[in-house]
């Protein structure tokens, strides 16, 4: 009886040993899942992220650095008074690469003829997002990966250190790119509508959108010794050629992601306590210059229920801030503060709507 | 192995094992395109020892006492690694961080820390009188515990038997979230020293010269004190021994003779009392040393955020065979 049962065990066991393996592809491959992922469905979350980082980085460093707002703390690692860590420099690198992976793939699957995406439009929009990021990535830190970046997949050679490379060389590329996003916008294929937040599948544009930026970034370099001739020839080029190049000629073209509160387009000081958003004061630097100029962000009269277009607020029935990096124990007293959304209106939520 | 006519039962065992190509989950640089990447890395060497012993104790007339004795402990170390150090996880704050370096071990914890001394005491800033913090992380201790121990006893007289089983753990430590949080927020009784006179912190302070004097500055801004020493930006402020003693589990029961229970056609029954965790003996101030976290799909040791604090049970059984 002992031995039947051992020899059954045995062939149980063996016959077991060859089912193991059969059919494991097929049975290992969801049929659920989208093998195949559209531009339309990459595109809204990229953009909605993009903003996110760099919003956030505003609020917490950036405004503290430029003298914007001034945090009330006596403590250690406060921006306003240049105390921050090395750390700190971490965040606005990771986000923005981690989205330049899905705009990228944006451009690498609307370019591929074998995947069945194939849109011209929707490379071009790539290219310019690209090099908006780009962009701004290498004016914050220098020379950044450039062309090894976001190559980490198989399929894109596996880099997981890309290479380093001059800012120089990257704002030559960034012209190359909006040349090319230039030339594939003007085909105008069309686009699906909900994947464009920002002109709602207005290639034309778009096409605009990425010609102010080369502009904008040609400008920036126009100073420089080694590339100011042909900065400069170039941006003559577009100006007197608009047929060929172009531009943004009225505030309806201007790119803005507007957060209506449904869906995704959520603003990201939505989930801020309101009490942290009113926490930081004002700088008086920021505050005086506005006077000074008679900006119209802050006067009342371009306003809506008494609460003006920056929806700063006032003290003591004027505009006034605080010093920034003042000392600590010398206590200076909060003036004018940022509304929150327990007011009628603040750029906590959505900072002016669509006429 | 049993010795002296079954009264003492004794299992022994000695390994020692070298791994390599672990699978680890490793963080990589972003401008790769992404955050993480699964690689074979490694390779660790394990060794370590385990003991069980079942002794019958006494053995006189009805009444009899036996013990149950269990021992491990283990020691890890990493032989080699493709980089100088990998980093596997991330804690919630102060750069906490769980990584593998060669000549370290798996579940070695960095972070923040003190600034220190030549001779080890911390050192306070001279004009505010708070502790200062390292800008890089430190080596704070390791999370996988050393040994484990754990004693049980059974005592049974006639129909009665009480049993009492005793768990310890020693050797590892972990980060605590509530902890430095609650110490933020000023809710915890060790935040109360100073907060009327201002406190002189036990340490030294650097002169001009770059020699120490011992501390002699007054802090009266007691919140940035406390969060110095234990607050968001110091790891090792709030990182504790989760070494602990644990009183288990214990029981009574009682058998009911047969002649009583025949009588109603039960073939056996049991009454007893239980308790289950009865008592915590431990340095780790948030509830309970033997935790988890969860991370994505995962349950990661050595950080712990907002645990609750664990229950005991206490009850009455009864077994009924028929």
């Amino acid at each position: 009886m002992k031995k039947l049962l051992y020899f059954l065990m045995i062939i149980a066991g063996v016959s077991g040993a060859f089912s193991c393996t059969r059919n494991f592809d097929e049975i290992n491959t969801n049929p659920n899942n989208i093998d195949k992922v559209a531009p339309r469905q990459l595109l809204p979350p990229a953009l909605v992220d993009m903003m996110n980082f760099t919003m956030q980085r505003n609020r917490n460093f950036n405004n503290e650095l430029m003298q914007v707002t001034v945090a009330v703390s006596d403590g250690e690692g406060q921006v306003h008074r240049y105390d921050f860590r090395s750390n700190w420099a971490d965040y606005l690198y990771n986000g923005l690469y981690g989205v330049l992976t899905d705009i990228k793939d944006v451009y690498r699957i609307a370019s591929s003829d074998s995947l069945g995406f194939k849109n011209d439009s929707y490379a071009g929009i790539s290219l310019i997002l690209q090099s908006r990021i780009y962009s701004i990535l290498t004016d914050t830190y220098g020379d950044i990966p450039f062309s090894q970046s976001n190559s980490g997949r198989e399929e894109y050679g596996s880099i997981m250190e890309p290479a380093f490379e001059a800012q120089k060389d990257i704002y030559l590329g960034l012209f190359d790119m909006l040349e090319e996003a230039n030339t594939l916008l003007a085909a105008n294929t069309a686009i699906e509508d909900v994947a464009d937040p920002i002109y709602k599948g207005n290639i034309a544009r778009w096409r605009k959108f990425g010609n102010s930026l080369y502009l904008r970034l040609l400008l920036r370099v126009a100073g420089k010794a080694e590339v100011a001739a042909e900065a400069r020839a170039k941006m003559k080029e577009i100006v007197e050629n608009p047929s060929k190049y172009p531009i943004m000629t009225n505030n309806d073209e201007s790119a803005i992601l507007r957060w209506t509160g449904t869906g995704a387009y959520i603003s990201p000081y939505a989930t801020v306590r309101e009490q942290d958003f009113r926490a930081p004061g004002i700088a008086s630097f920021f505050i005086d210059n506005l006077l000074d100029w008679v900006d119209p962000r802050i006067d009342l009269t371009y306003g809506r229920s008494s609460i003006n277009r920056f929806a700063i607020a006032p003290a003591g029935g004027q505009f006034a801030g605080m010093p920034s990096g003042y000392a600590p124990g010398s206590n200076p007293v909060k003036r004018s503060y940022f509304y929150s959304n327990t007011s009628a209106y603040s750029i906590q939520t959505e900072p002016w709507p669509v006429r | 192995m049993r010795l002296f006519k079954n009264r003492i039962d004794v299992d022994v065992a000695y390994y020692y094992g070298t791994t390599t190509n672990q699978i680890l989950d490793r963080v990589v640089d972003q401008a790769s395109g992404y955050a993480r990447q699964v690689i074979n890395a490694g390779t660790v060497r394990n060794m370590g020892f385990e003991l069980t012993l079942n002794t019958t104790n006494l053995k006189v007339g009805d009444f009899t006492w036996k013990s149950l004795i269990t021992f491990a402990t283990n020691k890890n170390k990493i032989m080699s690694m493709p980089d100088t150090s990998v980093v596997l996880q991330t804690g919630p704050i102060a750069g906490g961080q769980i990584v593998a370096k060669v000549g370290g071990s798996m579940g070695d914890l960095y972070g923040r820390g003190y600034v220190r001394a030549p001779d080890g005491q911390i050192v306070y800033d001279p004009v505010t009188g708070n502790a200062l913090i390292t800008q890089d992380v430190v080596y704070i201790g390791n999370t996988i515990p050393k040994g484990k121990v754990s004693f049980g006893n059974t005592f049974s007289y006639k129909g009665f038997r009480l049993s009492a089983l005793f768990d310890a753990q020693y050797g590892a430590m972990a980060h605590s979230l509530m902890h430095y949080k609650m110490v933020e927020q000023g809710k915890l009784t060790v935040t109360l020293p100073g907060r009327y006179n201002g406190i002189i912190g036990n340490g030294v302070v650097r002169n001009s010269d770059g020699t120490y004097r011992p501390n002699d500055v007054l802090a009266t801004d007691i919140d940035e004190y406390y969060r110095s020493h234990m607050g968001a930006d110091n790891a090792e402020g709030s990182s504790f021994s989760t070494d602990f003693i644990k009183f288990r589990e214990a029981r009574l029961d009682y058998t009911l003779s047969k002649r009583m229970i025949s009588k109603w056609g039960i073939g056996q029954a049991i009454i007893g009392l239980y308790g289950r965790d009865l008592f915590i003996w431990s340095p780790w101030p948030m509830f309970d040393p033997e935790f988890g976290t969860l991370s994505g799909s995962d349950i990661v040791r050595g950080f712990e955020t907002a645990q609750f604090p664990s229950t005991r049970t206490m009850g009455v059984s009864l077994k009924i065979a028929f």
